[in-house]
């Protein structure tokens, strides 16, 4: 069966919390949150232009749909948010990538839809650029990288991040603070 | 920049930044002074977490909304999609956008849909493509015609500018009628509409709704924008099942549960919005709902209190309490045509019977409705008439009472016979028999018999059958011990029960049907017998399979001492025999009583067409779990044909037949046609009943194993999942469909390599059918084999050993020594002897393993194969050793 493939590695971790050696199940099932998470973003933005919409709810939604099948069953909330963080990740990556390419013909006056977003300029540019800088991350401190994209992409509290990983929650709050300022410092390189 | 520089730069950043401000330089050079790049590096650090840069600022979900805006609405002016050359927006919808297109070659017109919200995977495209064949053939004049469809992916966006990213890739589009008109409700309230003409209106719609349900297609989105009038009064039905089609249920439904607000499920039928099993049912909810909007030109909510409503926004209906509609239209003057008072609680009854929450409590199908929608506009009575007690004493009913009763009495004895026969497994819903049972002279005679002048208490709209039972019941223990309607009536209730699933009810009435027969009759009556035989079946719904036995013998001894008045109940004694014989794998026994039977009934005529029928059936089911898969084979083609002329295409019965035509087609290795038949089975079973029931439950075991044996693990797991997931909540642990669905997990599990799992699985699957079967069964072989199965896999030889022995002495005792299955049991131990290098006793059992597999399936194949290698190896071994 044709699944969209994760672009990025799964660690190891990933797989324990799954609980499967199977790269073919997390794929799975990235791929069929990725679908939901997209769709709910978009239905949501259209349905209500005043939604405030936070990533907890939007994850939290896709989890109730999600739940009830099977492949999902097995699953715990916890393990679901690192999953969607990740399947968030790239939904944001892939959509800056698109809007980006797409400037070059002559849109770029578009009306958006949700008057409350409107007004972060360079958008797509700094989306791509920590994007960049969470992959060289990954290969300096997997842990770090790890914090961001789950906290950062799929809303999880510090209590959270922390159960998935295991350690303490003041490691957590500490590697987060430090990896938001490399992370900061190399945007700012990257984007002036 | 390396790993370990990396924390220690964070290490030291992590040092310095909780100190006050002005000691953190301080610190910084006290800790790194001579190392100026880290200095640096450091003080940027410090700075950036002080102001970190704006977009680790917001959460994340804010930037989807930023990045995940679209405006090609714009930009698709002119653009091709397929051959369809895009000219203007003209609607956007929950879940799309509508464009007005043209077809230069072909000079037409039609409407473009691009369903935004749906990316699809490559295999969900497959799908979409092939569903949207289907509903292309679906022609007619009230349905908007489909014409194309695609994928934005397989139909590059050509356009004149080469280097522009068009849509994603994957987003499902369809082409279709352009429908120039109003939803429906609008164009009724704009005309100013009288009750009856919009009544008219809403019969076109539930034609073509039911139109579309024989085709096997459920809309399951209807609501007034997908439900169009034009301006000559026409209707067209748009966007059929799309929705569900693509599983955007949350679009449908609209509901929202976190506080992320979608738009109100109206329409929606309580049990899609819950996300349970959708049938029929669930359309005639919404053409219920649609009617109210035009009785009363408001949506119905929960009664009185708009707070409530608020509350309720998303599931009024759930709530119970609608208020009716002539109590809507007269509290708001009567907008839409004053009516008689009774013409007004017909309206009621029509509307609030399509719209009950309880799906069974609905009109069981569009044709229903659409019965009683006619019978209301030719003045005639409804059909879900409530029983008041005037309209209970018709002048037909009166006259002819007696007539009624015999007609009806047998009627359902054989519903009672044919309605057991036509399912095993499960609790059956079966559609054509509710339908039936709810036909004029059925109603009439319950009715009828309690004509007494009581009156019944109860809501007007309640009345379904179970009412009618529940009522019927009662009156019936309160007649007289001596009339001999009681255990007539008693006996018809049970059967009727039993039909609706509700065994226990239906038990309780069998037995008291039995004893009260026995105590006024005596035993050797044939009423008596027939009611025994009624018990037994019973029994084997309930997987008690000795007693069932013990009363189907006991039945048919005793009418044979009656012949020939009791030959047809003698007739459909034997037949219950043979059902009883399968169940218990009496296969060689089953087969001759089942020839003998069918051979008796030559030339078969039109009363005992049924009977042969089924008898016919259930031998090709004798045939086929006794291996002889030819002979079922023909027979299941012939029946299939039969049934297809008499019921159509889509009718649960054909579905059945298709269903033993795959299993046939799995067993010979035909994997492609078998997961065809399946797939073509399970369409229509899920349409009939809804996805969750267990007759479509049962379908998916089915459509699981040939998957797996097709090596299609992922479609596999789903299909298994969900089926087990049915059959455990409607049967409880101990029965076939629930050992059934955990058996191929098991095999699933093993395939997967998760052996812990599949041990498990296949563990309880062995304790399931030691409950059901406590005598030698061939099942027990099926799961010591698979146990076996597994343990050689994990390399426990003699733990492997064991059960394939086991397997073996189970399939001897309970089928024959050269069975297929022994003969496979064999050739497995032989290959966990070889294993052990037991040359010789490995010789012996894969030779005659081999023998066997040879014997029965007529020819060399895989099975026979593997047992060449495997004595090629063995040769090697002993050529070695010597």
């Amino acid at each position: 069966m044709d699944t969209l493939k994760n672009a990025l590695p799964w660690e190891d971790a990933d797989a324990a919390l799954v609980g499967t050696t199977s790269r073919e199940t997390l794929d799975y099932l990235f791929s069929v949150t990725y679908e939901e998470l997209k769709r709910l973003a978009s239905v949501v933005r259209r349905g209500d232009a005043q939604a405030t919409m936070s990533s907890t709810a939007l994850v939290n939604e896709a989890w109730i749909k999600l739940a009830r099948s099977p492949q999902f069953r097995a699953l715990s909330l916890l393990h679901f948010k690192r999953i969607a963080a990740r399947a968030m990740r790239q939904l944001l990556i892939e959509s800056a990538r698109r809007r980006t390419a797409g400037k070059r013909s002559a849109e770029s006056n578009a009306l958006p839809l949700n008057e409350a977003v409107v007004g972060i300029p360079g958008l797509d540019r700094d989306v791509l650029a920590l994007d960049a800088a969470l992959h060289t991350m990954a290969t300096l401190h997997p842990r770090q990288a790890f914090i961001v994209e789950s906290r950062y992409f799929g809303g999880l509290e510090v209590a959270e991040t922390a159960a998935l990983l295991g350690v303490s929650e003041a490691t957590v709050q500490r590697e987060w603070r430090a990896a938001k300022a490399w992370l900061s410092r190399e945007i700012r390189s990257q984007t002036t | 920049m390396t790993p370990e520089r990396f924390a220690r730069v964070h290490e030291l950043f992590l040092s310095i930044v909780d100190l006050p401000h002005d000691q953190q330089e301080q610190a910084l050079l006290s800790l790194v002074g001579d190392d100026a790049p880290l200095v640096d590096e450091l003080r940027q650090l410090l700075r950036e977490d002080a102001e970190p840069v704006e977009i680790l600022g917001h959460d994340v979900a804010e930037l989807a909304a930023g990045l995940l805006q679209e405006s090609e609405k714009d930009r698709l002016a002119d653009r091709f999609v397929g051959p369809y050359r895009l000219r203007r927006l003209v609607g956007e919808g929950g879940m799309g956008v509508v464009y007005l297109a043209e077809r230069d070659d072909l000079a037409q017109t039609v409407a473009v849909k691009i369903l935004r919200d749906a990316w699809l995977s490559p295999a969900r495209r497959a799908r979409f493509l092939d569903e949207q064949k289907l509903l292309a053939q679906l022609s007619h004049s009230s349905i908007a015609q489909i014409y194309d469809a695609g994928t934005l992916r397989d139909d590059v966006l050509r356009d004149t500018k080469p280097d522009d990213v068009g849509l994603e890739d994957g987003v499902p589009w369809f082409a279709m009628e352009y429908v120039d008109g109003e939803p429906l409700t609008a164009f009724a309230r704009s005309k100013a509409l009288p009750i009856p003409q919009r009544l008219k209106l809403l019969e076109r719609v539930a034609e073509a709704i039911q139109f579309a349900h024989s085709r096997a297609v459920l809309h399951r989105d209807i609501k007034p924008s997908n439900v169009l009038a034009t301006a000559d009064g026409s209707i067209r039905l748009l966007d059929f099942g799309i929705a569900s089609r693509l599983e955007l249920d949350g679009v449908a439904s609209g509901r929202t549960v976190t506080g992320l607000r979608m738009y109100t499920p109206t329409w929606a039928a309580p049990e899609v919005v819950r996300g349970e099993s959708v049938g029929v049912q669930a359309d005639v909810y919404s053409l219920g709902v649609l009617l109210y909007e035009l009785l009363t030109d408001e949506l119905p909510s929960v009664q009185g209190n708009t707070a409530a409503v608020e509350a309720a926004q998303a599931q009024p209906h759930l709530r119970g309490g609608t208020a009716a509609p002539s109590v809507v239209a007269r509290r708001n003057g009567y907008p839409t045509g004053k009516l008689t008072a009774s013409a007004w609680a017909d309206l009621d009854v029509l509307c609030l019977s399509a719209m009950h929450p309880d799906p069974q409590r609905r009109y069981a199908s569009a044709e229903a409705l659409l019965r009683d929608i006619r019978h209301f506009l030719s003045q005639e009575p409804l059909e879900a008439r409530p029983d008041s007690w005037a309209y209970r004493v018709s002048k037909f009913v009166r006259r002819n009472q007696r007539l009624v009763i015999a007609a009806s009495v047998a009627l359902l004895s054989i519903l009672i016979i044919s309605g057991v026969s036509a399912w095993r497994v499960s609790v059956a819903r079966d559609l054509a028999a509710a339908e039936a049972l709810r036909a004029q002279h059925v109603h009439s005679f319950l009715t009828g018999l309690f004509d007494g002048g009581d009156e019944y208490a109860g809501p007007a709209k309640d009345l379904r059958v179970t009412t009618l039972l529940d009522r019927g019941r009662r009156d019936a223990q309160a007649m007289s011990d001596d009339d001999p309607l009681k255990a007539d009536l008693f006996e018809s209730l049970g059967g009727v029960y039993q039909k609706l699933g509700e065994l226990d009810d239906a038990e309780s009435l069998l037995t008291e049907s039995l004893a009260h027969r026995r105590s006024r009759l005596g035993n050797a009556h044939p009423d008596v017998a027939r009611t025994e035989v009624a018990l037994g079946l019973l029994r084997l719904d309930q997987a008690r399979l000795e007693e069932a036995e013990t009363l189907v013998q006991g039945g048919i001894s005793s009418l044979r001492a009656q012949l020939p008045t009791a030959q047809t109940a003698l007739d459909q004694a034997e037949l219950a025999l043979g059902f009883v014989y399968v169940e218990e794998g009496e296969y060689t026994q089953a087969i001759e009583m089942l020839q003998a039977l069918r051979k008796r009934l030559q030339p078969v005529q039109q009363a005992t067409q049924d009977l042969d029928r089924h008898a016919a059936l259930q031998l090709a089911n004798a045939y086929f779990y006794a291996g002889d898969y030819d002979a079922s084979r023909k027979l299941n083609l012939e029946l299939l044909d039969q049934r297809k002329q008499q019921f159509g295409e889509n009718h649960p019965s054909v579905a059945d037949l298709l269903v033993n035509l795959g299993a046939i087609d799995t067993e010979q290795g035909n994997f492609a046609e078998a997961e065809s038949r399946y797939r073509q089975a399970l369409r229509s079973a899920e349409v009939w009943f809804g996805e969750t029931h267990p007759r479509a439950a049962s379908m998916q075991t089915m459509l699981g194993r040939v998957l797996i044996k097709a090596g299609d693990l992922s479609s596999a797991s789903i299909a298994l999942e969900k089926s087990y997931g049915v059959q455990l909540r409607t049967h409880g642990e101990n029965h076939p469909a629930v050992a059934s669905a955990l058996n191929e997990l098991g095999i699933l599990s093993l395939q997967r390599k998760e052996y812990p799992q599949a041990e498990s699985q296949l563990l309880r699957v062995a304790q399931i059918y030691r409950n059901i079967h406590p005598k030698g069964h061939y099942l027990h072989g099926i799961a010591s084999s698979n146990l076996g199965s597994v343990a050689s896999a994990k390399e426990d030889l003699s733990q492997a050993e064991r059960y394939f022995r086991s397997a073996i002495s189970q399939f001897t005792g309970a089928l024959e020594a050269d069975h297929l299955n022994t003969g496979i049991a064999r050739l497995k131990l032989g290959r966990v002897l070889l294993k052990q290098r037991r040359l010789d006793e490995a010789r012996q059992e894969i030779e005659a393993g081999r023998a066997i597999v040879l014997k029965k399936s007529g020819q060399e194949n895989a099975w026979t194969k593997a047992a060449d290698e495997d004595l090629a190896k063995l040769n090697r071994e002993v050529a070695q050793r010597r």
